[in-house]
Formats: structure tokens, C-alpha cells, sequence
């Protein structure tokens, strides 16, 4: 019982309540006090004129309640007690003293309970009461991107985030970019998202949205491990209503699988190490692929749409392709049913004889947001040979200049397009062991690349002229993180700096070039010097999961079009399309690949460079080094 | 009902083949690696197996060979399916025991044509 009452009485006070009890207590007790000058009798008729107590009321409590009040509250009344006895005028005198005291301490309290809810409220700890909200749980760099993208689109619910850094932090990074995220209505939070009642405070269970970061990389064994528990609970959770959009995060492609597991394999998982290696590796095998993803993921260029058009059921993907004129169908979509639920299924670059059934929807490729189609065109076959159907491109001598710690991702793509024996020279400030180290804590055995390992300053003229850059069919330059310090991209812009200057010293045109960034403002910075696609990482991952967590059909679509073994986007000779010297449209393209089982996204030229879903009816004259951009089923040789 | 057993370790390669498959009466099975494979045709003895060649775990050429040496399922048809597009590995999926052959991207009426073939024979 008096432990009881003890922890009533601190949690009492840990509220702030007991001291406003104690000054309201303290302060009926002097007016009491106050009161009791008259009933004691210490005023004659003449003090009771002079202070004011003349019986207009009642010549008793309310009248010296009055009087009591009066002199508690208004130090300067007493002033007006000139004339009066000297045992009112020393009543009165305390009354005021004591009431400058109490008035003081009040004033005190309001001021501190005021500095309080404020501080509460920069830390990020209060509850936060919404309905259809975007939650963003986490915090990395992508955070800032999948803001920026929130607002190239004019998102309009708020967006609240959650995370285990100061909202101080969080709102210097916002600040920073104040411009790009006009428009947004943003709130901050700051809280484990690991605790149950830390996403109720954020009100996890009315949100309309919730994208779950990965927690930057500490160097632990598990980096993951904070995501996979907000999967955990994500599962757990109850909605109050229409299930939210979900999608998450995670680091390594190995813990994929079990934060699949964690979200109760009904939430989209991005492995960003597996989105930004596989991004690297397919610029190396298609110069310039950059652009088609960067236009693939950008807000306000073509997209990756699914919609319903029952009107088209039953007709051939085939004949569906050419009924868009601005826009291309891609494949399908259906529900499958599943011991854990439902699950969207895709199928892209479906065959032309294919008939769309019931309950398929359709996968385009279009500017537009709610594409329209026209009648059907039945397209004449133009007199294209199939000379070879094109086969997926694979370096076979490939550098990777720079560290970071997805390497061993980067590798392991690198080994599943290959057939056997790719070549990978490897030069960094760090070891053999140290490269290899988390590929043999996964049991990966590279069984198609040869792997040679240089240690040394890629920023160091000779040790980067000594590694012959010219030797190779391509180069990819990585955020380094072999360095240590925040900033990967410093190795990165020296290095192309001096690759620059070598190739100019040389006079020889180096190879292809991949460069990996991961501030978006260096971009800039390097654009032009060399033959290079330029992959901004943290702008693809934000990217990648803005687009699945306002579409999640999108998470399957993207882990297929990046995967190896399945479909991808490959850039392939025009001549390897069209016999004819003459202009042919696109139309004629769209045939030509659909004769080889592929689809048709664009064209690339050197008067036009990347031309996606241009219109069918368009002519274009395509010379020997224009390329035409399909979706294909990858073909090694 | 004809059953055929699909082994591929790519998800929309699986649920596009499952889906044409159904539409065209078959039931279908499916097995994500070459081990999963084997165990599904020991345990369920399928019509006939799809069988991707590059696969994780235990690969096809593996699962083929493992599964021609069972008596258990030694007389179930297996179609090779693979990417690679080079002319020996047709013969490398034959030696291995596959009854029969095809390259991605498949082309479904090709594919039928085989399977029809394998099951009447």
C-alpha cells in the first residue's frame, strides 16, 4: 500500500501535477488566513470602509474572501491600507508578500510546463493522431530522396516519420533541402522502430502508407536486424482498416528471405544492395542503360503502370501491343492465391499469341497516366530477317576500381550473368581477404569469374596507370568506403578526375565507364568527362521505394526486370531489327520484335539518344550504331 | 488430370508457365531448386517434369541425373529448359537424362508439341 501510494505520489509529481496541487493548496490556505483578520476582529468600522469591505455583499465570508483575494493577487492593493490599523496593515503585508511568492512560483510553473511541451515537442515525443497518413520508418539517406519524390509528384497526405535519430538531425537534412520537398506536409518523429508502442504513438495502425528504411549500416553482424524487427511487428499489427501500402528495406540480399519471413511474406522487400548492384553490373554489360532506368524510375517520365481495360479480354498481347500508340504494354498481372494469402503475380514480355484472360491486368510502359487505346491494327509483317536472336551482353574483362561493402553483391551478379570464366580485377585500398571475407561467410562460390585482387590508392596516378584501364571492356568505379569518413564519393570524383586526365595524356578513348555516386549534387560534377553512365545509388533506392510503396506490384515487376535469369531491358543493335535502309516506325519495330519474342520499350540514336515508348506511327531512319531498347528474356551464349 | 511438375528458381518464368499450363488443362506442381525438384517427383511421381537448368541448391543437370537413376522416377519425361543457348547444351541435358530439350523464351506451342509428344509416347 505505501509502495503503491508512493508511485502514485512520483508519478504525480514526474507529471508536473503535484506542484500545481501544492501551489493551489498553499494558496486557499493564505486567503484563509487572510479571511480570518475580520472574523477575528481585528477591523474597526473605519478599516472596514477604508478596505472596502462594507457590507455591499454580506458584511461577512464574501466580503473577506474579496478582501483576502484582492490582496493575494494585487500586491499593489496594498497601497490603498493608508489609514488602516497596524494589525490590517501587517495582515494585509503578508497577504502581498506571500502572494508575490505564490504568484512568482505560478508563473514560474506555467513558463516551465510551457519550455517542456516544447522541448517534447522538438525531441519528437508525442502522439501523434492521424488517419491515411505516409509513415516512414527509419532513417538513411533514402529518406530525403523518397521525400523529394513525394514531392515531384505532389503528394498530398502527410508524412510522418518515425525514427531513431533526433528530430534535430532529421530536421537539418529536410532543412537543407527545403525547396525540394515544397509542397510536403511533414512530421516528425522521433522513436525505436522496434517498439510496438513507439508505432502506435505514430498511429502505425490508421496509416495509409508505411515504407520502412533500413537502419544505416553499423559494422554489426546483423545490419538488419532493426528492419527485420519492425517487419515482425508490422506483421503483428491490426489495421483498423483497409490494410496500408507496405513495402521494406533491407541492406543484404541474403536477409531478404528472412525479412520476407518477418513480414509474413505479404510485404515488398527491397534489398538495396541487391537493387543498386544489380543496376551497376547491367550498366557494365549495356553502355548507357543508366538513362533508360533513370527515365524507368523518374516521377515525371515514363512509368511502369497496371490498370484494367476488361474491354481487351481475350485479345492477343500481340495485337494489345499495337493498339497503344504512345504506350507500351509490357505484360500482366493476376492474383494468386497462396497459403499465406493473396500475392500479385507478373508475367512480362508474355508472348504474342498469348490471350489476356478475366482477371488479368494490364503492365505498360507509358507517360500517361491512364493510357487509352485505339482499334486494332492488324500490322503488316515487314521483310525482316532473323539473322541470330540477340544474346545478353557479358564483359569478359571487367575493373572494379574502389570498396564498399557491396562488392561481394556486385560480384555475385557479375558471376550469375556470367557463363564461365569473366575476368574481374579488383582495386582498392583493401585486401584479398578482405574482399572476399563476406562471400565466404555466405558460402558464395564465384564459379564464373576469375578474380584478382590489387591493393592500392585508386586515387594515386600510378598506382591507377599501373592497372592499365584500357585492358579492360569496362570500368566500374564505386562509392569507396575503403577510406573510412562520411564522404564515398570523394575517391569516387578523384579517381574520374584522373582517369580524365590519363585518357587525355594518352590520347586513347578509355572504356566504358560505370561510376557510382551517392550524393545526387556530384552528379553534375562529373557528367561529360568520360564515356560514363553515372548511377546515383540513394536517389534509385529512394526512387525504387517511393514507386513499389504507392504501387506494390511495382516490387515484383523491378526485382524481375533487375534479376539475372529472367527477363531484362538490353540495348541491341537497330540493324539487328530492320534489313531496310529506308525509314521504318516504330510499329514496324514493335513487330519486328515481337518476332523474336522480345518487346520493344524505345530507341536509342545518336541524334536523339533514348527515345522511350515514342510513338508507333513514327518513322525513323536507324543507322549502324542506333540501338533499339527491348525487353528480353536474358540468352547467354 | 495430366501433372507436370515445374522446377525454376525465377518466380515470374514459374508463374507464367504454371499459367499457361492451367489455361491449357494441365495441373501443375512446383519446385524453386533442383532438390525441392527431386523430392517433389519422389513424393507426387508427376506426368512429366519442366526442369530449368540453372538452378540453386542442386542445378538441373544434377536433379536430372539423380532422378533418371531413381527407379521411382526414372521413367518420368523431363523437358530441359535453360537459357544458355549454345549447341552443346542440348547434348549435355540428354546425357544427363533429360528426355527432351527447349530454350528460353519458351515458346508455348513449341513446348506442347514436345510435351504432347513425351506423354503419348
Amino acid at each position: 500500500m505505501k509502495q503503491r501510494l508512493q508511485y502514485l505520489v512520483s508519478q504525480l509529481f514526474a507529471r508536473g501535477v503535484a506542484q500545481y496541487l501544492a501551489v493551489l493548496s498553499v494558496f486557499t490556505l493564505v486567503i484563509l488566513i487572510g479571511m480570518n483578520a475580520y472574523f477575528v476582529g481585528l477591523f474597526d468600522e473605519q478599516a472596514l470602509t477604508a478596505e472596502g469591505i462594507r457590507g455591499d455583499v454580506d458584511r461577512g465570508f464574501w466580503d473577506s474572501l474579496w478582501w483576502s483575494v484582492k490582496h493575494v493577487l494585487d500586491p499593489g492593493a496594498f497601497a490603498e491600507d493608508y489609514g488602516a490599523n497596524w494589525p490590517v496593515l501587517a495582515i494585509s503585508l503578508a497577504l502581498s508578500v506571500a502572494g508575490l511568492g505564490l504568484l512568482g512560483t505560478f508563473i514560474a510553473l506555467v513558463s516551465s510546463t510551457f519550455q517542456k511541451s516544447l522541448e517534447s515537442s522538438k525531441r519528437g515525443n508525442s502522439v501523434v493522431i492521424e488517419r491515411g497518413h505516409t509513415l516512414i520508418l527509419g532513417w538513411n539517406q533514402s529518406v530525403t530522396g523518397i521525400l523529394r519524390y513525394f514531392a515531384d509528384i505532389n503528394y498530398q497526405p502527410r508524412i510522418v516519420i518515425l525514427a531513431p535519430v533526433g528530430v534535430q538531425h532529421m530536421q537539418d537534412a529536410i532543412e537543407s533541402g527545403r525547396d525540394d520537398y515544397r509542397g510536403l506536409n511533414i512530421v516528425l518523429r522521433s522513436g525505436l522502430t522496434s517498439d510496438a508502442a513507439e508505432l502506435q504513438r505514430v498511429a502505425l495502425g490508421d496509416a495509409g502508407c508505411v515504407i520502412s528504411v533500413a537502419h544505416t549500416r553499423s559494422g554489426s553482424d546483423h545490419p538488419d536486424i532493426g528492419s527485420i524487427k519492425t517487419l515482425m511487428l508490422l506483421d503483428l499489427q491490426r489495421w483498423s482498416g483497409v490494410r496500408p501500402a507496405l513495402v521494406a528495406e533491407v541492406t543484404e540480399r541474403q536477409n531478404s528471405d528472412i525479412a520476407d519471413i518477418a513480414g509474413g511474406r505479404q510485404i515488398p522487400i527491397v534489398s538495396s544492395g541487391e537493387v543498386i548492384s544489380r543496376v551497376l553490373v547491367q550498366c557494365v554489360r549495356y553502355p548507357g542503360l543508366s538513362e533508360v532506368y533513370a527515365a524507368l524510375f523518374s516521377p515525371r517520365d515514363n512509368n511502369i503502370i497496371v490498370a484494367e481495360y476488361p474491354e481487351l479480354e481475350g485479345d492477343t498481347f500481340g495485337s494489345i501491343a499495337h493498339r497503344f500508340a504512345t504506350s507500351v504494354p509490357i505484360g500482366f498481372t493476376w492474383t494468386v492465391q497462396t497459403s499465406q494469402g493473396q500475392r500479385t503475380a507478373c508475367a512480362l514480355n508474355v508472348e504474342p499469341d498469348y490471350d489476356m484472360a478475366a482477371d488479368e491486368q494490364l503492365v505498360l510502359l507509358s507517360a500517361e497516366t491512364s493510357p487509352s487505346f485505339g482499334p486494332d491494327q492488324n500490322p503488316q509483317v515487314i521483310p525482316a530477317t532473323i539473322r541470330n536472336q540477340p544474346r545478353s551482353a557479358v564483359p569478359q574483362n571487367v575493373a572494379i576500381i574502389g570498396w564498399n561493402r557491396n562488392i561481394d553483391e556486385v560480384l555475385q551478379e557479375m558471376n550469375a550473368h556470367a557463363a564461365q570464366g569473366v575476368h574481374v580485377t579488383i582495386l582498392s585500398n583493401v585486401t584479398h581477404d578482405e574482399v572476399m571475407a563476406p562471400l565466404n561467410r555466405i558460402g558464395h562460390t564465384l564459379e564464373n569469374l576469375e578474380i584478382e585482387v590489387k591493393t592500392g590508392d585508386p586515387v594515386d596516378r600510378q598506382v591507377l596507370a599501373s592497372l592499365d584501364p584500357w585492358a579492360f571492356e569496362g570500368l566500374m568505379l564505386l562509392a569507396d568506403h575503403s577510406r573510412g569518413g562520411g564522404d564515398a564519393d570523394a575517391s569516387t570524383i578523384m579517381t574520374t578526375l584522373m582517369l580524365t586526365d590519363l585518357q587525355r595524356e594518352m590520347g586513347r578513348a578509355l572504356p566504358h565507364v560505370v561510376i557510382e555516386l551517392e550524393d545526387k549534387g556530384n552528379r553534375s560534377l562529373l557528367e561529360g568527362r568520360l564515356d560514363a553512365d553515372i548511377v546515383v545509388t540513394t536517389e534509385l533506392v529512394s526512387r525504387h521505394l517511393a514507386q513499389i510503396s504507392q504501387q506494390q506490384v511495382l516490387g515484383a515487376i523491378y526485382r524481375e526486370l533487375l534479376s539475372a535469369g529472367g527477363m531484362e531491358i538490353a540495348l541491341h543493335a537497330a540493324t539487328d531489327y530492320t534489313d531496310s535502309d529506308e525509314a521504318v516506325t516504330f510499329r514496324e519495330l514493335t513487330l519486328a520484335a515481337q518476332q523474336r519474342y522480345q518487346v520493344a520499350l524505345g530507341i536509342r540514336t545518336d541524334r536523339d539518344g533514348f527515345v522511350i515508348s515514342p510513338n508507333k506511327d513514327e518513322s525513323w531512319s536507324l543507322g549502324k550504331n542506333d540501338q533499339l531498347v527491348v525487353l528480353a528474356q536474358q540468352i547467354y551464349d | 488430370m495430366t501433372t507436370i511438375l515445374i522446377v525454376e528458381d525465377n518466380e515470374m518464368n514459374r508463374d507464367m508457365l504454371m499459367r499457361r499450363l492451367q489455361r491449357k488443362g494441365f495441373e501443375t506442381q512446383i519446385a524453386v531448386n533442383g532438390q525441392e525438384g527431386v523430392d517433389a517427383a519422389k513424393n507426387d511421381s508427376p506426368d512429366l517434369i519442366l526442369l530449368d537448368m540453372s538452378l540453386p541448391i542442386m542445378d538441373g543437370w544434377t536433379a536430372a541425373g539423380v532422378l533418371k537413376a531413381d527407379l521411382s522416377t526414372r521413367d518420368i519425361p523431363i523437358i530441359a529448359l535453360t537459357a544458355h543457348a549454345m549447341q552443346g547444351d542440348r547434348q549435355k541435358a540428354i546425357d544427363a537424362g533429360c528426355d527432351d530439350y527447349d530454350t528460353k523464351p519458351v515458346n508455348l506451342q513449341r513446348l506442347l508439341g514436345k510435351i504432347e509428344a513425351l506423354l503419348s509416347g
